[in-house]
């Protein structure tokens, strides 16, 4: 009986991370630059998630619950450093960031993460504004904001360092 | 969308965890004590910084009642 627990939670966890693992270190790695730092997220993220087995109506619930907690454990990890970490190019071609594409890389990750964030979720992840802002746990109005500031930003810098 | 919210996209899209570190993970998950770095990095934060409050509230408390005496 144990093991068909043990068994099937496991294939639980499994399943867990083949679907959301991926997508949730993107992000984390977007915010700390550091692949260490982003898995260690994505771990603790899972691990809430396991502790906590909060239920969901939809998947689509439960995917904009891990990107809430990640999001705030990668937040939280910028915090506790002294310092930001510079991006290691050595360590973008581990996580699959192309050598010709690491200068654009660069100038993401120096944007700041409050922007970061809500690009990648309206822009990669296909959020709107309001969803957006239920997940980081900002007002529209501010999220709105932010994507204006942080799309200015990242045009500002690709056309400064003429990467286009 | 523009080029450069393309070349965005395209960029974020492409970082991604590989196989050897989501089998990590899983070994990371299924282990017993299950706790993250992260976690027991903010554990010593917590426990460092209530030390040095409990310290700072001693020093002054001592060097208060050497000001009394």
């Amino acid at each position: 009986m144990q093991q068909t627990v043990n068994i099937e939670s496991n294939n639980h966890i499994k399943l867990l991370i083949d679907k959301y693992s991926s997508l949730l270190f993107r992000i984390s790695y977007c915010v700390v630059c550091n692949k260490d730092d982003a898995e260690d997220a994505v771990q603790e993220t899972f691990l809430r998630y396991l502790t906590k087995a909060p239920t969901f109506i939809n998947e689509e619930q439960e995917k904009a619950w891990l990107l809430k907690v990640v999001a705030n454990i990668s937040r939280n990890m910028i915090k506790l450093r002294l310092r930001r970490n510079a991006v290691s190019l050595d360590e973008l071609s581990n996580i699959g960031v192309k050598d010709k594409d690491s200068e654009i890389f660069e100038l993401i990750s120096g944007l700041p993460s409050k922007y970061n964030l809500v690009l990648i979720l309206h822009y990669v992840e296909g959020y709107k504004t309001k969803e957006i802002s239920a997940i980081l746990n900002i007002s529209e109005d501010l999220a709105r904001k932010r994507l204006q500031k942080g799309r200015e930003l990242l045009k500002k810098e690709i056309e400064r360092c003429d990467l286009l | 969308m523009s080029s450069i919210t393309n070349e965005y996209i395209r960029v974020v899209k492409s970082i991604s965890l590989d196989e050897s570190s989501k089998e990590n993970l899983f070994h990371k998950l299924t282990e017993s004590s299950g706790t993250s770095k992260y976690e027991t990095k903010k554990q010593i934060a917590v426990v460092s910084v209530a030390a040095i409050a409990v310290a700072a509230c001693i020093s002054y408390f001592v060097r208060s009642g050497n000001k009394i005496r």
